[in-house]
């Protein structure tokens, strides 16, 4: 009764019926690996909650104030209003720990779940045609994720993210011709500043989530029009979805996998502490601790500057850092492979028409075998911003570590994407003959000059 | 004929009242759970929000048994000492130490390292050397009068007892133009701000935050401080053991190398797990890898509990 | 397991999850014990999660559904209907006057750049390249620690390592000076000095001021590995050598630790000669 009256109630004042009949009975794939995104989407639904409920309590100032609390070994001592906040929040404020940490715990889920995402999407060709818009705005908000994970981490002013901040200075400033002019721009002047923690605040709580829901919330709609991709199977065809209904059977999936986001992070936040800034201290600009690593989806970048050459270009009296290779030009290069491989792909494969049935990822041993080898090189340099931790626990020397990853960062990816390559070709092999598919090879015949023929093969697929 | 009105103890409008209803009682029995909890305690007998756990302070300082006070037994018989030291000198010590504790091509003098240095490496057991093969210095550093580069020796457990101990550094003093006294090292409770601060300026570069210890580069390692006794801190920062610097009196006062061991020694008792376990202080690294696997990987497990495989079959349908 | 069964699981997860969230409520309110808190938070919300997997799992039959695609690509007759709206509507607003158009241009463009300049503010007053040149050093400043007491020659004995800052500029209010100026003084022995011709004289007695700045990345460089006269920065590892005047040895880092020329008064304070020689922290394009 109540539906039949909400229903009419709506259609009455927006014309809803329709619309709404044709929603609920959307379809979306069944496959495990489509909920991939969801669980980002999640990850950021907890991240506003939480972070709505911390932003009523931290200071964004970075003046010092003498903070007075339960945490003994800081009492009395003078540290940036921000970091007192954070305190307050962990040590004054019912349950502010937890809240906190999930919120924490929430950021790196958020990233990983991308990673992974992105992943399953690279890998399976659904970034193609309809769908390339869609991996613009997807890679882009891998950059926005990272970058509001930085401003957020960086926010309680310890001395860890005060470390990594100073590190983002250096790296800004070491853009050619405008780096000096963009670091005093972003950050209020030479380092430190006393309005960077503001400007972070602002950045992390009103601009970036602006930017990320935003996106999120087209990137959502530009599935919602073109439906989902989906694999082959028994039923599906390139004209149609074969799954569960948005209502009931999705909902209810959909908020199994949203209540066990907030489970698994509410598990992370109460029992493995996060960013314990109570032990790093506050940040004063002179001393850091060992060892001093960012956040894990920036570590590929501090990993990079260890281990990328000491190399400054000395040009007319002027200078490029040895922090501009590592720190602006690689990752500059990655992103720009990423954002275009939509096109490299289709210039490579000439393949212009519209996909609506995914790829296996062996179906295209050669994009299965770059895949790998830009992961396998990411998580070698990520491991190689750990290399001090590693010789801790190892007994090597960090120097020596150093010079192995240097050489894995190359042969690393090499190696693994070739091994990818090959197993792609022959998982294909042995899943198509499976399949009662062949792999279908055009062969142009030609009659030539001698009476012969000439016999001329493109490999396509089906 | 059956009336079209629900009946009072069924349909809609009856179970929207008895949900108001138990929503209401479960209101109710909420806020007297919560005053009768915080009733139960003295201390929130003022605010039943205001936060009971206790002061995150050192109260559990002197735990482990290690005592606030130095208590190393004083030997009076200096001669026998002397006697029993260079026996003991002479089995041990001299094949790397040479005669009378100049020194040799493999190890360096003794000749000023008396008192805490003495004290400090056997009771760390980091000498006698358990590799006695490492012991080929560097030729590119110079061998200084009280360390040892050549190797990175870590804290295990001593060879010699106090008495012995005592009775090497007799013999070691006695062949001495200088040597610097064994530190006396007072935990107190009072100076663990002031010791928060002297650790961060001086000791955190290297050992850590959380005194975990990292490496220093090379072969060398900041050693975790968990197993120093206080003595021993005190003797490793007035030394410089290995590579680590040296802080004499005029930089770190006897009182500040109280309050520093006042904090390591609280950091070695309170374990800062107030949001579950530190994972070894490993930092973002540990973090990530947590998040990204477990979190992430639960998460997997999930969504392919809820999905199916790419034959379409869910995860317990078998063919 | 039985139909009957199964609902009765779906019910005892989510009495589990009532329970546990009431547990929560009691746990906020009393101990707020994080552990405790969190454990019941994972159990309500696993527990909810559980019971709707398998309710949509056991309770409900599977079902698959198929759903018509549709075209995307509406046809050229619909895309030339699109087009021909908006460039009918574009002909009657400009017609002839393509030169008009231009003017609006110029006019859209200029506005539009007018309106950042306000941005301008975000840089600071001074967006001076020689505030990256200077410190608070000067000829004469004294050195002093963090806590503003002046640093005696014989405070530091060989292996001694301490982090100094020019007297007067020192406190909460230089805070932000402070990072800059900071710079590490070390003793050495005189007969090791291997330094430059016209350092010499910038090391007296064997004692060594240099740059806590990493010219790497800016981390400051708080590692001295006293006997082997070396200062090890912990961000990326860029190792320095004392004796030959702050050169790199590993790591990174392109460039030494820009030494600070001091000297020794007859009080026995220690006084710098003059600013660094150059600027100190990581290398940018301004520096030649």
């Amino acid at each position: 009764m109540i539906v039949r009256r909400g229903v009419k109630f709506l259609d009455d004042r927006l014309g809803s019926s329709a619309f709404i009949k044709a929603a609920l009975h959307k379809v979306f794939p069944d496959h495990w690996s489509f909920m991939l995104g969801e669980i980002c989407l999640y990850a950021f639904i907890v991240l506003l909650l939480t972070g709505s409920y911390l932003a009523f309590f931290f200071n964004d100032s970075s003046a010092p104030v003498v903070y007075h609390g339960p945490y003994a070994s800081l009492d009395g001592r003078s540290v940036p209003a921000s970091f007192a906040s954070v305190m307050n929040i962990s040590f004054s404020t019912h349950l502010g720990l937890l809240i906190r940490q999930m919120h924490h715990w929430g950021a790196l889920v958020f990233a990983g779940a991308i990673i992974f995402h992105m992943m399953r999407i690279f890998f399976t060709g659904a970034f193609r045609k309809p769908r390339e818009m869609n991996w613009t705005i997807g890679v882009t908000l891998l950059l926005l994720a990272m970058g509001e994970g930085f401003c957020g981490y960086s926010l309680p002013g310890d001395l860890l993210s005060g470390a990594g901040i100073r590190i983002a200075y250096s790296v800004a400033e070491s853009i050619p011709l405008v780096g000096t002019w963009l670091a005093f721009f972003f950050f209020g002047g030479k380092f430190p500043t006393d309005v960077t923690t503001q400007r972070l605040f602002i950045l992390h709580v009103w601009i970036l989530p602006l930017a990320l829901a935003g996106l999120i919330a087209l990137h959502l709609g530009m599935i919602w029009r073109q439906h989902h991709t989906q694999f082959r199977g028994p039923k599906a065809t390139e004209q149609n979805v074969v799954g569960s209904s948005l209502w009931p059977r999705y909902t209810i999936k959909s908020l199994a996998l949203f209540s066990a986001t907030i489970g698994v992070l509410a598990l992370l936040g109460g029992f493995f502490t996060i960013n314990p800034i109570y032990v790093y201290g506050p940040f004063d600009g002179w001393t850091v601790a060992s060892p001093a690593q960012p956040d894990w989806y920036v570590a590929w970048l501090d990993g990079a500057l260890r281990i990328g050459p000491a190399l400054a270009l000395h040009l007319w009296g002027h200078t490029v850092p040895p922090a501009f290779w590592s720190g602006i030009l690689m990752p500059l290069v990655l992103f720009t492979g990423l954002f275009a491989w939509p096109e490299i792909e289709r210039a490579i494969t000439g393949d212009n028409r519209e996909h609506n049935l995914d790829d296996m990822p062996y179906d295209k041993p050669w994009r299965l075998g770059l895949g790998v080898a830009v992961l396998t090189f990411g998580t070698v340099i990520g491991f190689a911003g750990s290399d001090d931790i590693q010789a801790k626990l190892f007994h090597i020397d960090v120097e020596v570590l150093m010079y192995v990853y240097r050489f894995l960062s190359v042969l690393a990816p090499l190696i693994f994407g070739l091994i990818a390559v090959g197993i792609g070709y022959e998982l294909r092999a042995r899943f198509e003959s499976a399949a009662g598919r062949e792999h279908i090879r055009r062969a142009t015949i030609r009659r030539n000059t001698q009476g012969g023929y000439d016999e001329e093969r493109k490999a396509e697929p089906t | 004929m059956k009336s079209a009105r629900p009946n009072q103890h069924n349909g809609m409008a009856a179970v929207r009242r008895r949900g108001l209803r138990g929503a209401l009682a479960a209101v109710v029995a909420l806020l007297l759970l919560g005053q009768a909890g915080s009733v139960a305690r003295a201390e929130d007998a003022t605010h039943w929000l205001t936060p009971s756990r206790p002061a995150i302070g050192p109260g559990l300082l002197f735990e482990t048994g290690i005592p606030a006070q130095d208590e190393s037994p004083v030997f009076r018989d200096q001669a026998q000492l002397l006697r029993e030291g260079n026996d003991l000198y002479g089995t041990h010590c001299a094949s790397c130490h040479g005669v009378s504790a100049l020194g040799t091509r493999g190890a360096p003098s003794l000749q000023s390292s008396g008192g805490a240095v003495v004290d400090f490496y056997l009771s760390t057991g980091r000498m006698p050397l358990a590799d006695k093969a490492a012991v080929s210095p560097n030729p590119a550093y110079p061998i200084a009068a009280d360390m040892m580069l050549g190797t990175q020796a870590y804290h295990t457990l001593p060879l010699f007892d106090a008495r012995q101990s005592a009775a090497i550094d007799a013999y070691v003093t006695s062949r001495a133009a200088q040597s610097i006294p064994i530190p006396i090292v007072n935990l107190d409770s009072t100076k663990l701000q002031r010791g928060r601060l002297l650790y961060e300026d001086n000791c955190e570069a290297c050992h850590g935050a959380a005194a975990e210890g990292a490496t220093a580069g090379r072969q060398w390692t900041a050693l975790p401080l968990d197993r120093a006794t206080p003595t021993q801190l005190g003797e490793a920062v007035r030394i410089g053991p290995g590579v680590m610097p040296r802080f004499t009196s005029r930089q770190l006062s006897d009182d500040d190398v109280d309050a520093i061991a006042t904090y390591v020694r609280f950091l070695a008792t309170n374990s800062q797990s107030y949001g579950g376990t530190v994972m070894g202080y490993l930092g973002p690294i540990s973090e990530g890898a947590v998040g990204a696997f477990i979190g992430v990987g639960f998460l997997f497990w999930v969504i392919y509990f809820t999905g199916t495989r790419a034959d379409g079959r869910r995860f317990n349908e078998i063919d | 397991m039985s139909y009957a069964k199964k609902e009765l699981v779906v019910a005892a997860l989510l009495t589990a999850t009532i329970v546990c969230a009431v547990a929560f409520a009691y746990v906020y309110a009393t101990s707020a014990d994080t552990q405790l808190a969190a454990a019941l938070l994972t159990v309500a919300f696993g527990g909810l999660a559980a019971a709707l997997v398998v309710w949509e799992h056991e309770l409900m039959p599977r079902k698959v559904t198929i759903e018509d695609r549709g075209s995307l690509p509406s046809g050229a007759d619909k895309n030339d209907a699109a087009s021909d709206e908006f460039l009918r509507g574009a002909d009657e607003t400009v017609g002839r006057r393509w030169w008009l158009v231009r003017v609006f241009a110029g006019a859209l463009g200029t506005l539009g750049i007018a309106v950042l300049f306000p941005l301008r503010s975000l840089a600071p007053t001074f967006a001076n390249i020689s505030d990256l040149t200077h410190t608070s050093w000067r000829r004469g400043s004294r050195l002093v620690r963090a806590d503003g007491t002046l640093v005696r020659a014989d405070d530091l004995d060989v292996n001694s390592v301490v982090t100094v800052f020019p007297e007067g500029h020192v406190g909460p209010q230089y805070a932000n000076d402070m990072a800059n100026d900071a710079t590490v003084l070390v003793r050495v022995p005189a007969a090791e000095l291997h330094l430059p011709p016209e350092r010499v004289g910038w090391a007296p007695q064997g004692l060594l001021a240099f740059s806590k700045v990493c010219t790497h990345a800016g981390c400051p460089v708080g590692l001295y590995r006293a006997a082997a006269r070396q200062l090890f920065c912990p961000c990326h590892q860029s190792t320095f050598d004392v004796l030959t005047g702050g050169n790199r040895i590993f790591g990174p880092a392109a460039r030494g630790l820009p030494q600070l020329p001091i000297r020794i008064d007859p009080d026995g304070t220690i006084a710098a000669l003059s600013d660094y020689p150059e600027p100190i922290g990581p290398g940018y394009w301004e520096r030649a």
